[in-house]
């Protein structure tokens, strides 16, 4: 190309331009290393010479055209100038500013920074382009459009995913598990949306739903891992996970080593199950109802005799191992230092898994009535996952059986930071403040937990605080709020049961006596159940209300 | 290292034919003249084309600018969706979705390799604003700085094959360390 440009400059050049030397040779010709040039270079320069005579007779015929096009511009020019001294003698003088144009020598178009006259820009301006860089760019630009279109959805939905993945980070497992859910959730809406939009093209009635978007191996792992965090170590966990995998993974959990986790404890269950399978059909051979008392009894020393003949040797069958021993040692109601010593033994044994049987540990030193024990252990599950109010919710409550109504109120307020939505926090705390003595700020904590959402703990800790304030009114309200949630919600037994009696107690305090018969027959007739004997004793006026909710356990 | 170079070009072809594609398109828009348009040739005028140097220092900032700017404007979307897709949410092998993804990222390293001028477009811009003679507004030459640092810049990076290797790298990081 520069060797054509140097045929075509050198002979049109002006000699002006020449002589003052303001040439931009370098813009005219750019500094082109001759080494460079290439055999194909040269075959290209060739393939332009050989071409047919026909094109150059075409060629030919343009440039004559465009001759005669740039003569009748002179031409025109000319007789302008004639026309108009003054602007010709302007014309001359931008001529010899910009000079000619570096191809043709005619005149430069207007830009004072063109070195070329129009003809020669276009010329050369026109483009070389094909129809494949037009798909491209076709095609480029339809991916483009569905590339921002999934990137405002995938930055939404990783917003939530981060968020999840952050709180599994700080240990807040059951908050991960339920932004991930929140984060499922959001998916399924895009999908939704994404068929809606096919829908627009396709309405058949028989079309598959889109599956589009998908949760990814991200949300899974921070799902399976809150769960694993989560574990508690019977039967119905150990199905759930089995499950779970089975279901997720059909083709066996990936072996990046981002699902160790996940596959050890997969592994762990899967022979805990298999164990517990082999052991339970000659367990239950042990286990029989003693007929007066209606009470599950056990063989205990056959039992035992039993699980010594079949060898544990994994970590898996160790800690089932420990399991049977434990149901073995509470039936049998042996004390609570042989329970403590298969425990320790368990969590010696099992190592990593030994989190699995924290719970079962807390409720066993909580019958025991070993405070320090179930702080210790609380605190320990707390740790772990700071979600897991569960163990908390003991320790706090041994604080206050021990007295330690300042260590129980600070693991409060610990608690409340890390679960602001946290519902157990409002009652236990109103179990603090009126073991503390003041009342009000019982009922006002509680008044605040009922506006944060509704529970029957709250509604039966504010029934008590009222009851010792002496505005039985307002006692009586609650205390019936707290039973008919209590009815409605038989969260378990205990926890229902010890409702049930606060609130009968206040009703016949309060001398609603309707209420009180109501609780009496539904304890009866539906639970088999009559009130505890200290509510009794309260009715009889052998101990007073104060007795019981100051000074005694609290749990009636 | 011209080897490198063409090699970076070849390997993100998709990028590299819209790139000339732009600069053609611009060129024609601003009337620079084209000296060769064979994109394709193994040198360093792979994915590009070879224009005339304007004295317009407008024309020359833009022909730097307006080409690589398509090709970044095409990129951004496909590159921040597939990279969070694929690397972030992880979606599996099994599913459709995740080929599509991996399609978008390819596309975008290879349109996002490709946003650079020409080194010696990108050192003539320079010379135009900062150069020794050249009377430039100091308001264009703040506000045109970073632009020209940058189109300098990118220009090196792609020169030595650099910014494919940095695409690479942010994969690499995806799979292992995200």
């Amino acid at each position: 190309m520069s060797d054509e440009k140097k045929e075509k400059t050198t002979p049109e050049t002006p000699e002006e331009e020449k002589v003052d030397g303001d040439w931009k040779w370098d813009a005219a010709v750019p500094e082109t290393k001759t080494d460079d040039i290439s055999i194909d270079d040269l075959s290209f320069a060739a393939e332009k010479d050989d071409e047919p005579a026909e094109k150059k007779e075409e060629k030919a015929d343009e440039k004559s055209v465009e001759k005669a096009d740039g003569a009748k511009k002179e031409s025109k020019k000319k007789n302008e100038g004639k026309k108009d001294n003054k602007k010709s003698e302007k014309n001359s003088k931008e001529e010899k500013d910009n000079g000619a144009c570096i191809i043709c020598g005619k005149p430069r178009r207007n830009s004072g920074s063109d070195l070329y006259c129009a003809d020669c820009v276009r010329k050369q301006t026109r483009t070389y382009l094909g129809i494949p860089q037009f798909i491209i760019a076709f095609v480029m630009v339809g991916f483009a459009v569905f590339g921002y279109i999934t990137c405002v959805s995938n930055i939404q939905i990783s917003t939530l995913l981060s968020k999840a993945e952050t709180l599994a980070k700080e240990l807040r497992f059951g908050d991960a598990s339920s932004a991930i859910v929140e984060y499922s959730e959001k998916v399924q809406t895009l999908d939704d949306a994404t068929d809606n939009f096919v829908h627009f093209f396709n309405s058949d009635p028989n079309r598959t739903p889109v599956d589009f978007f998908k949760d990814g191996e991200r949300s899974n792992r921070i799902l399976f891992e809150s769960f694993i965090e989560n574990f508690r170590f019977d039967n119905e966990y150990v199905s759930a996970y089995i499950n779970m995998v089975n279901a997720q993974y059909p083709n066996g959990l990936p072996k990046s080593k981002k699902y160790d986790k996940m596959r050890n404890t997969y592994d762990f269950c899967l022979e805990v199950r298999a164990y517990m399978n082999k052991i339970q059909p000659n367990w239950y051979n042990f286990m029989y109802t003693d007929e007066k008392t209606s009470k599950q009894m056990i063989k205990y020393d056959e039992a035992i005799a039993y699980l010594n003949s079949v060898k544990a040797e994994t970590p898996a069958q160790k800690a089932s191992d420990g399991f049977f021993r434990l149901v073995a040692e509470t039936i049998a109601e042996k004390d609570s230092a042989s329970c403590y010593k298969i425990l320790d033994n368990t969590y010696k044994e099992i190592g990593e898994y030994g989190y699995m049987f924290d719970l079962i540990y807390l409720q066993i030193a909580w019958s025991y009535e070993d405070y320090d024990k179930c702080v210790e252990i609380g605190d320990r599950m707390y740790e772990r996952n700071k979600n897991d109010i569960e163990g908390y919710y003991y320790a706090i409550k041994s604080n206050i059986l021990q007295g330690k109504l300042n260590e129980a109120d600070e693991r409060c307020e610990k608690m409340i930071k890390e679960n602001p939505e946290n519902l157990d926090y409002f009652s236990v705390k109103a179990e603090v403040l009126r073991r503390m003595g003041d009342f009000a700020g019982s009922v006002e904590i509680c008044r605040q937990g009922i506006a944060v959402g509704m529970d029957m703990q709250i509604y039966n800790q504010q029934a008590i605080s009222y009851m010792l304030l002496d505005d039985k009114t307002n006692a009586l309200e609650a205390a019936k709020t707290a039973y008919e949630m209590a009815v409605q919600v038989v969260q378990s037994n205990e926890v229902s049961l010890e409702i049930i009696n606060t609130s009968a107690l206040i009703a016949f305090l309060c001398g609603d006596s309707k209420t009180y018969d109501q609780i009496v027959a539904l304890c009866k007739d539906s639970y088999g159940y009559e009130l505890e004997d200290n509510v009794k004793q309260c009715i009889k006026g052998e101990i007073t209300f104060e007795d019981i909710y100051m000074k005694g356990m609290g749990d009636v | 290292m011209a080897i490198l170079y063409v090699i970076s070009k070849y390997v993100t072809f998709f990028g590299a034919a819209l790139k000339a594609f732009w600069e053609q398109i611009f060129c024609r828009i601003m009337k620079i003249p084209v000296q060769d348009a064979r994109w394709t040739q193994a040198n360093e005028l792979c994915g590009h084309i070879d224009h005339d140097f304007s004295e317009s220092k407008a024309k020359t900032f833009l022909i730097c600018y307006l080409p690589g700017m398509m090709n970044r404007f095409l990129a951004y979307g496909m590159f921040i969706s597939s990279y969070i897709g694929l690397f972030y949410i992880e979606v599996s092998p099994s599913d459709a979705i995740f080929w599509i993804y991996l399609v978008m990222f390819y596309l975008a390293v290879s349109l996002l390799c490709n946003n650079a001028p020409l080194y010696e477009d990108a050192l003539w811009n320079w010379d135009l604003l900062y150069g020794k003679d050249q009377k430039t507004n100091i308001a264009v030459k703040i506000l045109g700085f970073i632009p020209s640092a940058y189109f300098i810049a990118s220009a090196w990076l792609e020169k030595y094959a650099v910014s494919l290797l940095i695409y690479v790298i942010a994969a690499l990081i995806g799979i292992f360390v995200i």
